[in-house]
């Protein structure tokens, strides 16, 4: 609806003005300093290692990754008695604590203080204390053939009824092979034989997705079969085999609606005809300057993992998409008149952003494809993942 | 002038004779060649004795054409004046009186020189049972009408004296005309059927008749007993003749009502538009204290409202959806319309159910004394409207349709996407008087509009508005009358999709009111008005349904409940005239609302924010059965103080209540906005607004200034959480939120109806604030502080105004200057978890960029002969006269990783329109 209603406004526009003279850059004044928050990501693992990452809040427009925040003194706190953890920076922006186990009858909290670059004190922030919350394991990762596809669920309960608040994330990793299997690599002018596989690769994606449930209406602290990743008949991801590592995370009620508001946010950036998203902080405050905003929640508890791998034989016979359905065929590389052969192909191959792939068996000329389409490492790695199986 | 001369006839024709065999004495012979009309008249009485008296406004383009061989003289004035409005008396002592309308009476009424009161000499016209035939309608202002029978009754006794103020020419009632006698100083209004009542000691008077866009007229009456008196006025053809307003008695000082605004057609047709559409709601946006969420919506905000607390009636039905072509025009065809009437504080008990303001449009009654149309051709619409007796004098009938043909435009654009797709709208409306007697009218109306858009050959949007209203009249007596109104209005849209034969689906919604009120009105004492009645709505919704569409169609089939709801209201109201200074208007309505099964309704945790997993219960209603109610009173009193002859002082205080709410994804009205019941999950609207006004009349009441402060208050309207999904949504109230809200602001006007000149100049100052800060269940917005809602837009300057060079030429001229309205604007990227996210500023924290924009436009009036097949007028206008950019929609994209902010500017440069109107 917002999106014909757009069509139909640009198009008025368009009548009127010509496309170009309707929609301009839009930059909105903003404070520099407006812009700024603190991001804390991470949770306090009451058993294991916790890592922290700590990070700014970067412009809309820029491509590069965030700035970390480093050589900051990071802790685990308990609440009352002088119970502290340190955490180290293990590189920039991360900091990782040894392996605890945290009593689980006391509450916890992060705190921790920025330096600038002469070490001065910048910042001292806290988390709220928070209790901790025992994720039960993982009970299985179920899947089931739909008529979309493929839906993949969790399931999991809490005996105690502690739970209720449940969060997942997941890695999924996926064999995947490119357009077609290069033989053959342009080296110094020369076709040479190619000697490393870039035909064959993993990919591994993180969730982009935030997934949620909560048991608080049933009767049981059990979650049957709840749909975490959907898979389009024929998905790509499960041509060869898929595999996937879900960590299933516990929370409070104040943790829960605060990835509530998040995932909602994420679904749309903001126009004027869709939905008002608002700020989500989390539980992170400036000591000395509780309005300055700090962005994450920081909550305490043990996190659950569980991995499974989908067999494409364990699947019906679909016609898989390959991820390379843009790409078309292979060219193959003719000669021009007039042009020894050899000029053509060193033209072609010489920046390296065109492949060949083998000759063509009747005609002996090169077939080729752009790198993207023919190795696989543009989207993966060529490096078997020590868990596969 | 006019009364000057008055008086001049009153001294000088004390021994009046009949003129007619005197001016047939004289003969006229000559030849006049274009000749302007005072050349004439002083030919004439270069070659007679004659006197001419004549007001040289009413002739200033009136030239004679004529040949006359030995005819007497009132042959030739007949000659000279036929095919205008100007009439001519003569009298005993050659002088000729030509006026404009109703010619001089040059005889005295009988009774002039009787004294009042005077008992036997009266020759008594009893009235006990006035019939249509002797209905007194006569427009001579200059005879004497008796009232009632003379008893002789004490000086002190009181009668009321009732009957209708019509439109000459077509019979219309003509509506808010103030009907007074100056000495004592009472006075009423006429209401929507033109009725008036007013009770006055007995004794000799003359009786005032003023309004909008009718001629001053006036009656001498001499009141006995109670009696009737229909009174037909002329209509004031502003574009056709200027009028001399002299000594109004308006509403803005004298009038009971604040937070008012009336506009009639005529102003509303000189307003310039977007493409020369006249269009009723895009003016009432020029009034102080309503805005728009952006340029091209029709949804208003008033004084800090949300779109949905506005209650559109059109002829007493509801409308829903007052918009076609996703609000770039609204679904009103202005050949119909009367006038539109807003409130927006105090607002009568009669009204309510919204929270905000009341947009009341009437329609014109069809005219009873002969056929006659009219119609317009604009680049995207054009319309016809026919109007006429049925039966003449009894009941009449008009109906008018609009069409668009939007299509060609969208073939213009150069891209593919356009071409495949299309827009067309339509509406219709008739209406159907009928006067069974005196005493009982019956008004039918009927109305349908419906939009079509297909986009890209694969989604379809539908949408219709259909109401129906019956209306039956009868008159009890002088002092009380009664009204039954049924009304059925009916909106529903639904969206094809087409795009994938295995996801091809129909989504529609649909809304069914029905409607039945009775109103009375009773005026038992001068002093006092008193309305009362009752009215019962039935809401029937179907909230939502998705359906496979074509047998490929995988879609499964998803269908919310029907949501049901009854409405009752009761109230009363009395207008009291403590002294000829204050008066005081005190009203309360009575409001109880049931939801109605069956349906299933959700149980939540008490002390969390609803959501599905906080759900505890679900509970089945069967049909009928009533599942919550909710209920109050709703206070509204005003008081009026005059503190001189031009200046007043008014306050109110209003009490609302509103048990439907629209549920909108966009900021602005769009055609697939959600209407919900309050069911025992969602709370109805509270509102109460306070309100203070001084006002001001100068140059003998032409000029009208007002300043009005407000501090509104509203309860448990409708917000949403961060992205909310609203349409298909089994448990909708998980997504919302109930929310404050605290609106404040003053207007400021300046006024002029009349003159070469008139327009208005507003300014408006006005906030409107938001509050999501539920401790219980945790649901905060911007850390449960006020924030700006969508339409908070403090600064608002507005100029209207019309420059009328002669009669056929006059420009129009609009500027509009607003605060550009919030928005929440993504601030900064960050990294939680592996994935990007987006931090967003506190909710509505930023503002786009302000709104100015300028019109003009120069309308053109075909020549006037009174007597010619048709008026046609033209209308050349330009919209956005300075072409500045202002934002229609801002909003920010996600490209490779950037995210890029774009503003689109819809009416980004000046527009030129043309339209055709004519009328015959």
């Amino acid at each position: 609806m917002a999106a014909f209603r757009y069509l139909l406004a640009s198009g008025l526009c368009a009548l009127l003005l010509g496309l170009s003279g309707c929609i301009e850059p839009f930059e909105p004044e903003v404070k520099v300093q407006d812009t700024k928050a603190l991001v804390v990501d991470g949770f306090i693992n009451s058993n294991g290692r916790t890592t922290i990452r700590l990070s700014h809040t970067y412009d809309l427009e820029s491509t590069a990754g965030p700035l970390t925040e480093d050589k900051a003194e990071v802790f685990i706190q308990g609440q009352g008695v002088g119970e502290e953890y340190r955490l180290r920076e293990v590189k920039s922006g991360t900091y990782v604590s040894d392996s605890l186990v945290l009593d689980p009858t006391k509450k916890y909290r992060l705190f921790f203080r920025t330096r600038d670059v002469r070490l001065q004190l910048k910042g001292q922030y806290a988390s709220s204390y928070e209790t901790v919350k025992t994720s039960p394991p993982i009970d299985a990762l179920t899947w089931k053939v739909v008529p979309r596809g493929l839906e993949l669920y969790a399931n999991t309960h809490d005996e105690t009824g502690q739970s209720i608040y449940y969060r997942w994330d997941y890695t999924e990793t996926w064999e995947f092979t490119s357009l077609a299997e290069s033989i053959i690599q342009y080296v110094d002018h020369q076709m040479v034989k190619r000697t490393e596989d870039i035909y064959h690769c993993w990919q591994t994606v993180n969730s982009p997705s935030i997934r949620l449930t909560s048991t608080k209406r049933l009767a049981q602290d059990q979650v049957k079969e709840f749909p975490l990743i959907e898979f389009v008949e024929g998905d790509t991801r499960l041509r060869y085999k898929y595999s996937v590592l879900v960590r299933q995370y516990t929370m409070s009620a104040e943790e829960y609606q605060y990835w509530e508001t998040l995932k909602k946010n994420t679904e749309t950036i903001g126009s004027l005809f869709d939905p008002l998203p608002s700020q989500s902080l989390g539980n992170i405050r400036n000591l000395n300057k509780p309005t300055e905003p700090v962005l994450g929640y920081v909550g305490v508890g043990s996190m659950t993992q569980k991995r499974i791998f989908i067999s494409y034989d364990e699947l019906p016979r679909w016609q898989f998409t390959t991820g390379y359905e843009s790409c078309g065929i292979p060219d193959t590389l003719l000669p021009l008149k007039g042009v020894p052969y050899q000029d053509v192909v060193d033209d072609r191959f010489a920046s390296q952003s065109s492949q060949p792939i083998r000759k063509d068996y009747d005609s002996g000329y090169y077939l080729y494809s752009s790198k993207e389409c023919v190795d696989c490492r543009e989207r993966g790695t060529t490096v078997r993942p020590s868990f596969w199986q | 002038m006019l009364q000057r001369l008055t008086l001049l006839i009153l001294l000088l024709s004390l021994s009046v004779v009949s003129f007619a065999q005197q001016a047939d004495s004289v003969r006229i012979s000559g030849t006049f060649n274009r000749t302007p009309f005072p050349d004439f008249v002083k030919e004439l009485e270069a070659r007679t004795a004659y006197r001419f008296y004549f007001n040289p406004a009413d002739v200033d383009s009136l030239s004679v054409t004529l040949q006359a061989t030995g005819k007497p003289l009132a042959a030739v004035l007949e000659q000279a004046l036929s095919g205008t409005a100007l009439k001519f008396a003569i009298d005993a002592d050659k002088h000729v009186f030509v006026t404009a309308g109703a010619p001089i009476e040059t005889k005295l009424p009988d009774s002039f020189f009787q004294p009042e009161n005077s008992g036997a000499i009266f020759a008594a016209e009893p009235d006990p049972e006035p019939q249509g035939n002797n209905r007194r309608q006569n427009i001579s202002e200059q005879k004497l009408y008796e009232i009632g029978i003379d008893r002789g009754s004490d000086a002190g006794s009181k009668a009321t004296l009732a009957g209708y103020v019509r439109d000459s020419k077509s019979g219309e009632p003509v509506i808010g005309a103030s009907v007074f006698v100056e000495k004592p100083s009472i006075g009423t209004a006429t209401d929507q059927f033109g009725f008036f009542s007013l009770t006055l000691p007995v004794g000799r008077y003359e009786l005032k008749i003023r309004g909008i866009g009718i001629k001053n007229a006036k009656r001498q009456i001499s009141l006995h007993s109670d009696g009737k008196l229909n009174i037909e006025v002329e209509e004031d053809i502003a574009r056709l003749r200027e009028v001399v307003i002299e000594a109004e008695k308006d509403r803005n000082v004298a009038g009971m009502q604040m937070g008012v605004e009336k506009l009639d057609i005529k102003t509303i047709r000189q307003v310039p538009t977007t493409f020369g559409e006249t269009d009723i709601l895009r003016v009432v946006l020029t009034l102080p204290g309503v805005k728009s969420v952006s340029e091209g919506t029709t949804g208003m905000n008033v004084r800090g409202g949300a779109a949905d607390q506005n209650l559109i009636l059109f002829n007493d039905a509801t409308v829903y959806n007052p918009a076609h072509l996703f609000g770039f025009f609204s679904a009103f065809n202005p050949d119909i319309i009367k006038s539109v009437e807003l409130f927006k504080s105090a607002i009568p008990a009669k009204y309510g159910g919204r929270l905000s303001s009341v947009l009341d449009i009437t329609t014109r009654d069809g005219n009873k004394k002969k056929f006659a149309g009219a119609g317009g051709i604009g680049p995207l619409t054009s319309r016809l409207m026919l109007e006429g007796p049925i039966l003449k004098d009894k009941s009449s009938f008009i109906i008018s349709g609009r069409s668009s043909y939007s299509d060609w435009l969208l073939k213009q654009i150069p891209n593919k996407s356009y071409q495949e797709s299309s827009a067309f709208f339509y509406d219709v409306n008739a209406h159907i008087t009928h006067d069974f007697n005196s005493k009982n009218t019956l008004y039918l109306t009927g109305y349908s509009s419906s939009d079509k858009f297909r986009l890209a050959s694969d989604t379809t949007y539908r949408y219709q508005n259909q109401n129906a209203t019956l209306k039956f009249k009868h008159v009890f007596g002088n002092k009380l009358y009664g009204v039954f109104t049924g009304t059925y209005s009916h909106y529903a849209y639904d969206v094809a999709s087409e795009r994938n034969p295995s996801t091809s689906s129909r989504l529609t919604y649909g809304i069914d009111q029905t409607g039945g009120q009775l109103d009375f009105s009773y005026f038992p004492s001068s002093k006092h008005t008193i309305d009362f009645g009752a009215s019962t709505l039935l809401y029937n919704i179907s909230p939502g349904s998705l359906t496979p569409l074509g047998g490929e169609s995988l879609m499964l089939p998803d269908v919310l409940p029907r949501e049901r709801g009854l409405e009752n209201a009761l109230y009363i109201s009395d207008k009291i005239d403590i002294s000829n200074r204050f008066s005081v208007y005190a009203g309360v309505r009575f409001s109880l609302y049931a939801a109605l099964g069956p349906r299933d309704i959700y149980r939540y945790l008490a002390d969390a924010s609803k959501s599905e997993s906080t759900i505890t219960d679900t509970i089945s209603y069967a049909s009928g059965k009533v599942m919550g109610t909710y209920q109050g009173p709703e206070l509204r009193l005003s008081a009026k103080y005059a503190v001189t002859e031009n200046s007043s002082v008014k306050v109110s205080y209003n009490q609302m209540r509103q048990y439907i709410h629209m549920l909108s994804n966009t900021a602005s009205m769009s055609p697939t906005d959600i209407w919900k019941l309050s069911d025992p999950n969602v709370r109805p609207q509270l509102g109460d607004q306070y309100s203070i006004g001084y006002y001001r009349n100068y140059k003998r009441n032409t000029v009208e200034t007002s300043v009005e402060v407000y501090y509104k208050n509203m309860r448990d309207f409708v917000d949403y959480k961060s992205g909310a999904t609203l349409l298909l949504n089994h448990h909708i109230e998980t997504d919302v939120v109930n929310a404050k809200g605290v609106a404040y602001g003053m207007e400021m006007m300046l006024k002029k109806l009349s003159g070469k000149l008139n327009g208005w100049v507003s300014y408006t100052y006005s906030r409107s604030l938001v509050q999501v800060n539920n401790a219980t269940t945790g649901d905060l917005v911007n850390g449960g502080k006020f924030y700006p809602s969508n339409f908070d837009k403090p600064h608002d300057f507005m100029l209207v105004s019309n420059y009328r060079f002669s009669r056929r030429f006059s420009a129009s001229f609009n500027m509009n200057y607003s605060t550009g309205r919030p928005i929440t604007l993504p601030l900064a990227k960050y990294q939680v978890g592996n994935t990007v996210r987006v931090y967003y500023s506190a909710r509505n924290a930023y503002r786009v960029p302000d709104y100015f924009r300028t019109d003009f436009s120069l309308n053109i009036e075909g020549n006037h002969k009174v007597k010619k097949a048709a008026h046609g007028s033209w209308t050349l206008g330009v919209y956005n006269l300075t072409g500045r950019r202002n934002p229609f929609s801002v909003y920010f994209k996600s490209e490779n990783g950037q995210i890029k902010g774009y503003k689109l500017a819809i009416f980004g440069t000046p527009i030129p329109t043309i339209t055709y109107n004519f009328k015959f």
